[in-house]
């Protein structure tokens, strides 16, 4: 669970509200981001994550609420290239500079050396690259020099928003990969999305916002979806003794003539059917996915 | 100094102020030839000399296109993210930066306007020729005007950020504050950006203050404006 204020957090939100005369983009919002961990900041379009992620790299002044940078109010400790890397829509590069240009240029007012450019190039897969202008990228090759400019300073703690916008399948590994590695090296990352199923392949925990409220926060395996089992029989009433027995709850759909068992794994349900002498034509596990999940914590779904 | 180096090196992996740069240097060119060919006799000094003096009206727009390109690029947040300094600092930099190139750009431009003109207005104009010690001052306020110019329309973009409106911002104050001004009190104009301008390129003859206040005036609207854009950009957001 990502409780605020963890004593070992890197980067902490603390009751942020920012509103834009009567809109409220991020109402009360509240987390830790924790070295080693990949956190998850989840939502739908426009429910606040940019926002939040500029305030939390100091670009955007909140409205009430603090930031704690290793502990330390923004204002005390300004972000700087080694202890903050962002990648979000306000951080661009200029089309007409090249991306080698652009990273030097970055690199200069960090005070870190140029080889660290050609690192970062390589690193993000834009060596071959590096001398075009930027304004003749791709989405995706735009993505990973943002990326890259994120990684100069070998940071304590990553803010990337929709990172893997544009980016092909091979580009998402990459990221995955990227992000994975620098997690089990004990750095942080807080990455956005408003997709959980590409998010639950990276992140270990999420928050979860929905017009700029926390819905939800947390560790991804509390949200993986319990489901249930579905069941064919022609001795329903035997196999509902058995399995309320066994502790679970069996419901009848008479639409397709099946029954939905809550609260039993399917290797339970045969078990129990077993026991009971009730032949089974059917063990289906009901495939619930994390998007339906993250629909239903979003309201949305029917 | 780290911050006004790098702000140097955006501006000159950008072609903006190569663009400006020529496009300046054509505009004064353009403007000698037309003034010293087609605009019959030129045989008074203040004649010449305004033959020579033409608008920075170009480098203003360099100061404010090269300032709000950091806004519509997105281009503003990186310097403040890697540099770990306040976003009024980082303007601050960018301002001296616009201004040390925008330095370059006055020079070239006054350079050629009097390379061409000089010659031109020796030869095809009766009375004396524009003297070293006349040509030098000249010089120097053409220089200073684009200079200034620069830097007004830097803070300006600074301060609106956005390049079409700051660009509107930018006419308004050279070109449509002065007119409404000198509605209520002439002598007043000589005090504005554009009417220091006139003074220090000569492009106006009995102006009611010497070339020493005007280009005062002229700096202290320039820092001024400088000041509030750094300022402003402390208070504001860059997300």
């Amino acid at each position: 669970m990502a409780e605020p204020t963890h004593p070992h957090a890197v980067l902490t939100a603390e009751r942020l509200t920012k509103r834009y005369r009567r809109l409220t983009a991020v109402d009360d919002v509240s987390f830790d981001v924790r070295p080693g961990v990949v956190t998850g900041f989840l939502g739908p379009n426009g429910a606040g994550k940019t926002t939040m992620l500029a305030m939390l790299a100091g670009l955007v002044r909140p409205t009430s609420g603090r930031v704690l940078l290793a502990g330390k109010p923004l204002q005390e400790r300004s972000p700087e290239a080694r202890t903050i890397g962002v990648a979000i829509d306000s951080c661009g590069a200029h089309p007409g500079r090249s991306a080698r240009q652009h990273l030097r240029i970055l690199a200069g007012f960090a005070r870190l050396p140029r080889a660290r450019v050609e690192e970062v190039l390589e690193l993000s897969g834009l060596t071959d690259v590096a001398g075009r202008r930027v304004g003749t990228f791709s989405l995706g090759m735009r993505q990973r020099l943002g990326l890259a400019a994120a990684l100069l300073g070998d940071p304590e703690v990553l803010v990337l928003d929709e990172p893997a916008n544009g980016l092909d399948p091979e580009g998402i590994r990459w990221l995955r990969t990227l992000l994975r590695e620098r997690a089990k090296r004990g750095r942080a990352v807080l990455v956005s999305s408003h997709l959980l199923s590409e998010a639950a392949h990276t992140v270990d925990e999420i928050v979860v916002v929905r017009q700029g409220r926390m819905v939800h926060a947390g560790a991804i395996a509390d949200l993986t979806p319990a489901g249930g089992v579905w069941v064919r029989t022609d001795d329903p009433g035997r196999l509902t003794e058995a399995v309320v027995r066994a502790g679970g709850q069996l419901t009848p759909d008479v639409t397709s003539g099946r029954h939905l068992i809550d609260g039993l794994d399917a290797p339970t349900v045969a078990e129990v059917a077993r026991r009971a002498e009730v032949d089974l034509h059917e063990l289906t596990p009901q495939s619930t996915s994390l998007e339906d999940v993250f629909l239903e914590l979003m309201g949305a779904r029917s | 100094m780290t911050l006004v180096v790098g702000e140097v090196r955006k501006l000159l992996t950008i072609r903006t102020a190569l663009w400006f740069g020529l496009a300046s240097v054509a505009l004064a060119v353009l403007n000698v030839v037309i003034v010293s060919l087609a605009s019959g006799t030129l045989d008074e000094v203040s004649e010449k000399e305004e033959a020579l003096g033409g608008m920075p009206l170009l480098l203003l727009f360099f100061g404010l296109v090269a300032v709000t390109a950091e806004y519509r690029h997105h281009t503003a947040a990186p310097a403040v993210l890697m540099s770990g300094r306040d976003p009024g600092a980082v303007v601050a930099a960018r301002l001296v930066a616009t201004v040390v190139v925008g330095l370059g750009l006055a020079v070239v431009t006054t350079g050629a306007s009097f390379a061409l003109g000089v010659p031109i207005l020796a030869a095809h104009h009766p009375g004396p020729d524009l003297t070293a010690a006349q040509l030098i001052p000249l010089a120097g306020g053409c220089v200073l005007a684009g200079f200034l110019s620069v830097l007004v329309g830097a803070a300006l973009g600074g301060l609106v950020r956005n390049q079409i409106a700051a660009l509107v911002a930018g006419i308004v104050v050279y070109f449509v504050a002065p007119s409404l001004i000198g509605m209520i009190n002439t002598s007043a104009v000589d005090y504005t950006p554009f009417g220091s301008v006139q003074v220090l390129t000569r492009g106006v003859h009995g102006a009611a203050h010497s070339v020493p206040a005007s280009a005062l005036a002229l700096a202290a609207w320039a820092a001024g404006l400088a000041i509030l854009a750094v300022f402003a950009e402390r208070r504001r957001d860059l997300g």
